[in-house]
């Protein structure tokens, strides 16, 4: 049976400050030199990846395999107990002081029992945490029946509970299916999306039903983007900010849900290409997340993820490449599971993008045939626009003879995932000629005046084609071969805005 | 009541093993501490200690700390099932956050189990709530979606049980 790396991944998660904390807390127990379970610490540290049968061997416990698995079991909880005594979430905090309230109450500890439960009840009803307000109301009465005036605060609390497992749920579903067209055209029909509902969004006591309001338009809010009805997500998103405003206590109980909120903006603003108020949401975040000491590795990537697609849609690859080693060491430090198919395939698209738009074809190149050769497909008109953007690479490294060969194999690969639209067809058929006639320089001009003129045509009134071209933008690369500039330098036109640092 | 005063009443009424167990815990504990910070609690614990608190002054964040380490160290020596299972819930929640979900999953069970030992409705709550927030990054395979079903069914009969322990009708 393979040995479980918990320890190892959880030690490799530690900040230095975590480190220093439990080093200085662990000699409770020392008796003289060290203690086993830090000697275990010590060697996981140092290790690059985890080697249990090196350590057993170092650390002399052939012999005794139960002694070392009663170890690392010790060693495993004696860390977490650490990180929850330095934690600053207020959860965590609040958590422990209702585990004092009870102790006080079994222990009898005495006066001070009065003021821990007020004090805690105040701060689980501010952070709405009604089960943790629960549990102090459990002990605050232990057996007897709570007053009228309390009563009738459960009541709202229990009421506000019920709702929010409605919205939780449904926020749950959509976020889980919100891909299948077929799911949102059933939920359009549920009486809480067939419209905006106004008392809905007015009804005032959200210092009950906070918890609920968030879920339910975080929910609206993913519909509204997979329908495309950005105007009523915009309506929805500025009421969630609205009331993270009025709450901000509540942005550390609820971050993820904040994080969504914040992301959504920026994701929405780029789909309507209004590039620089995404930027500015995306640099909010990361602003947030940094002052607050929040957020997962996972969000920090998808955060650098969208900058990247952001900057590229918008021209501006110099500032893509700016974060690329970022990007990339937060990708790498994803786990497993979280390294899908997707993020991968988006991974190298992305980067491929970034190489070409600075002129580095050889490195896009390389990151096109990621996907190409290794078949990262999750998305496939991201891998037919990667052999596009490889056709192109090919054409302007002047390789006509790979491109003679790449264009056969590009257009069966097209055609077999349905992809073979008019302006691509139009492309493929242009770089044909262009192998076959090896066109002088006025006459090229020519052409690529002509394939302009036929991509604008094709595209204008047809969705499915921009949102192909939305991957990676064959009309402004045309462009920019018709007007002998850079593609950058046509995105950037295109989207007159200056940049956000 | 002031801190001190509180601090002191908390001290002097426990029994002399929980004294012998803090003595030890705050030793590891004011390791931590800045060399005058640690002066400053060992010092106010040695009054503590031998009952001379009186008519002193103390700075209040100082006795406040130490009130609060004295709570940490009480509830680690008096260990149970429901704060044993409070203090994994808040350990699932570092894990979270640290990106440890598997692991973070597993600790949920543990917390289960000892809620439903304690037939603590609010924390078996909690904890579903949080399995809630890690199934949701699974596929939504048809098994995926019954154990969300099964979840929210359960939310759902936690506050029946709710309703009818502190008898209101919601």
């Amino acid at each position: 049976m393979k040995a479980s790396e918990n320890i190892f991944d959880l030690i490799k998660s530690l900040t230095g400050k975590e480190i220093e904390y439990i080093l200085k807390t662990s000699d409770l127990h020392k008796k003289s030199g060290s203690n086993n379970y830090m000697m275990l610490f010590h060697e996981i540290l140092s290790q690059q990846s985890y080697n249990e049968k090196e350590i057993i061997k170092k650390l002399g416990y052939q012999t005794n395999l139960n002694n070392f698995a009663f170890t690392k079991n010790y060693l495993y909880h004696f860390i977490l107990n650490r990180l929850e005594e330095i934690s600053k979430l207020p959860q965590v905090i609040l958590r422990r002081k209702i585990n004092f309230t009870e102790l006080s109450r079994q222990q009898q500890y005495g006066p001070h029992l009065v003021d821990m439960l007020k004090e805690a009840e105040e701060e689980a009803f501010n952070l709405q945490l009604f089960d943790n307000s629960l549990s102090v109301y459990n002990i605050a009465f232990s057996g007897k029946k709570p007053d009228a005036g309390s009563l009738s605060h459960i009541r709202k609390m229990l009421k506000a509970k019920k709702s929010f497992v409605h919205y939780r749920k449904l926020f749950a579903l959509v976020r889980l299916k919100h891909h299948q067209s077929s799911f949102i055209r059933d939920i359009l029909k549920t009486p809480e999306f067939r419209d905006v509902y106004e008392e809905e969004l007015l009804e005032p006591d959200s210092n009950y039903n906070f918890n609920h309001k968030i879920f339910f338009y975080l929910a609206k809010g993913i519909v509204y983007y997979a329908t495309k009805d950005y105007e009523n997500g915009t309506r929805i998103r500025n009421e969630l900010i609205k009331l993270w405003d009025k709450y901000p206590q509540m942005i550390e109980v609820r971050f993820a849900a904040y994080y969504n909120t914040f992301y959504n903006k920026a994701l929405v603003a780029s789909n309507l290409g209004q590039f620089e108020e995404a930027v500015s949401a995306i640099h909010y975040l990361r602003g947030k997340m940094e002052e607050m000491n929040r957020g997962t590795l996972f969000q920090k990537y998808m955060l650098y993820n969208l900058l990247i697609d952001v900057y590229n849609s918008w021209g501006y690859f110099e500032r893509s490449l700016e974060v690329i080693d970022e990007y990339t060491r937060f990708r790498e430090e994803l786990s497993y599971s979280e390294n899908t198919l997707f993020s991968d395939q988006q991974y190298y698209f992305y980067l491929a993008k970034v190489y070409y738009g600075t002129g580095n074809l050889k490195e896009a190149s390389r990151h096109l045939n990621h996907i190409i050769n290794n078949e990262l497909e999750y998305n496939s008109d991201i891998t037919c626009m990667a052999y596009v953007l490889s056709l192109l690479i090919y054409f302007e490294s002047g390789k006509s003879d790979v491109l003679e060969y790449r264009l056969h194999h590009t257009q069966r690969e097209l055609e077999k995932r349905n992809c073979m639209m008019g302006s691509l067809q139009l492309l493929i058929k242009f770089l044909k000629n262009y192998v076959n006639k090896q066109p002088d320089g006025a006459e090229l001009k020519q052409l690529f005046v002509k394939l302009k003129e036929g991509i604008d045509e094709n595209i204008a009134e047809d969705a499915v084609q921009q949102n192909l071209i939305s991957y990676f933008d064959i009309a402004a690369w045309v462009t920019s071969k018709v007007e002998n500039c850079s593609l950058a330098e046509v995105l950037k036109r295109q989207n007159l805005q200056p940049v956000l640092s | 009541m002031s801190y001190l005063l509180k601090t002191a009443a908390l001290f002097n009424g426990l029994s002399s093993s929980e004294k012998g167990y803090l003595k030890k815990y705050f030793k590891s504990r004011l390791a931590v501490l800045p060399t005058k910070r640690a002066e400053q609690f060992q010092e106010l614990m040695l009054l503590l200690d031998s009952r001379e608190t009186e008519g002193r002054k103390f700075n209040e964040e100082t006795v406040s700390d130490v009130f609060n380490l004295i709570i940490s160290g009480l509830e680690e020596y008096h260990k149970n099932d429901a704060t044993l299972a409070r203090s994994y819930i808040n350990q699932v929640e570092i894990l979270l956050e640290k990106n440890l979900n598997n692991q973070a999953e597993k600790l949920l069970a543990k917390a289960s189990k000892l809620a439903r030992k304690c037939n603590n409705h609010e924390m078996l709550y909690e904890i579903i709530e949080w399995q809630v927030a890690i199934h949701s990054l699974k596929a939504p395979t048809d098994k995926n979606m019954r154990i969300f079903d099964d979840y929210f069914g359960e939310l759902e009969s936690i506050l029946d049980k709710q309703a009818e322990h502190f008898g209101v009708k919601i």
